[in-house]
């Protein structure tokens, strides 16, 4: 096109103005711009502000080892059963561990229980509680009103002849936002 | 005479503008021949604001062109991964094998990045004032990223999850 549209206006211009012409075509032709458009991804996540709201712990109740020892099982739900010669109290309290949330609504979270806690009598004396199960099981959703509830229970184990007296001990739980 | 000096004039014009032609295959087929490739922006690693806590207001997080949170307004950053986009040079698309070091470098005229729009479980976010790390000069595409940072803008109690979109680079070389 460049060509064209000088051979069209050869006529009305001189040698010297046509030598910038052919100067000016040199410069621009070897330099023309190109161009490339491509689509690129972008992310954010928008976490749940939560807090704890409440706590409580975990409670086996009162039993009696008996000569072999056993365990207690206590369900995030709260029901409680005993093996081997372990004997329950019914008439005691027992309870899972009980975490309030509150935060966003509908925030997520996940739970990281602890594998074992130790308990100790303040003496010489320990079991170990294992084998940690929670409601909801790994994580959950806060409802729409920005509140949940997640229960925590365990297995103690209970030695053979079992000394007698109050264990306790500490446990960790991990809730992650999201 | 007079009446054909434009036809002479014609004649040594188009004489002048072969040669400047043919000098011109000559020096694209020498110095350039590889240079001529099209380069087309991949995208290394994507924009990412990383976990926020929003606010109860309308708020704002941003990212420049090294990764980093520089500001942000109404909204509390939560770890995660951020990170600025990325991009390198592609020149495979363009033919032929690569050139010699000199056509490894593009000059940038300009570079044009939209805002996006994220979606997810609640409202939609944008991403504005995209800010690419070039915009004018050399860019050895082949080895120094061009990256890009932006601002997020959250809205009061955005919902919380995950949220994504897209939009587009252009790049203009010489």
């Amino acid at each position: 096109m460049c060509v064209v549209f000088i051979m069209i206006f050869m006529n009305n211009i001189n040698k010297k103005q046509m030598l910038r012409i052919v100067f000016l075509l040199a410069g621009v032709i070897p330099f023309a711009t190109n161009a490339a458009t491509v689509n690129a991804t972008v992310d954010a996540q928008i976490s749940t502000n939560a807090t704890l709201s409440a706590s409580t712990g975990m409670v086996f109740g009162d039993m009696t080892a008996g000569n072999l020892g056993g365990t207690v099982v206590l369900d995030p739900d709260g029901r409680r059963i005993s093996t081997g010669t372990v004997s329950l109290n019914r008439a005691s309290v027992s309870s899972p561990a009980t975490i309030g949330l509150s935060g966003t609504p509908n925030g997520l979270y996940t739970i990281v229980l602890p594998s074992s806690v130790v308990l100790n009598d303040g003496g010489a004396n320990n079991m170990i509680v294992t084998g940690f199960r929670s409601f909801p099981d790994v994580g959950g959703q806060l409802n729409g009103s920005g509140v949940a509830t997640v229960k925590v229970g365990g297995t103690l184990n209970v030695g053979a002849n079992q000394g007698f007296g109050n264990y306790s001990g500490s446990m960790a739980v991990v809730i992650n936002y999201f | 005479l007079t009446n054909i000096r434009p036809t002479a004039g014609f004649a040594i014009v188009l004489g002048f503008l072969l040669i400047f032609q043919w000098k011109t295959a000559f020096a694209w087929g020498v110095n350039a021949a590889n240079c001529d490739q099209h380069v087309v922006p991949v995208q290394q690693a994507q924009l990412s604001f990383g976990s926020i806590i929003a606010g109860t207001v309308a708020g704002t997080i941003t990212v420049d062109t090294t990764g980093a949170i520089t500001s942000y307004t109404n909204v509390t950053p939560a770890g995660g991964i951020v990170s600025a986009a990325s991009f390198l040079g592609d020149d495979s698309g363009g033919g032929g094998p690569n050139g010699p070091n000199g056509c490894q470098n593009r000059s940038l005229v300009n570079v044009v990045v939209t805002d996006a729009t994220l979606s997810g479980p609640g409202p939609s976010m944008t991403v504005t004032g995209m800010t690419p790390s070039i915009v004018t000069g050399t860019w050895a595409y082949r080895t120094v990223p061009l990256t890009v940072g932006g601002t997020l803008n959250i809205n009061g109690n955005q919902t919380s999850g995950s949220y994504s979109g897209t939009y587009s680079i252009t790049v203009y070389y010489q």
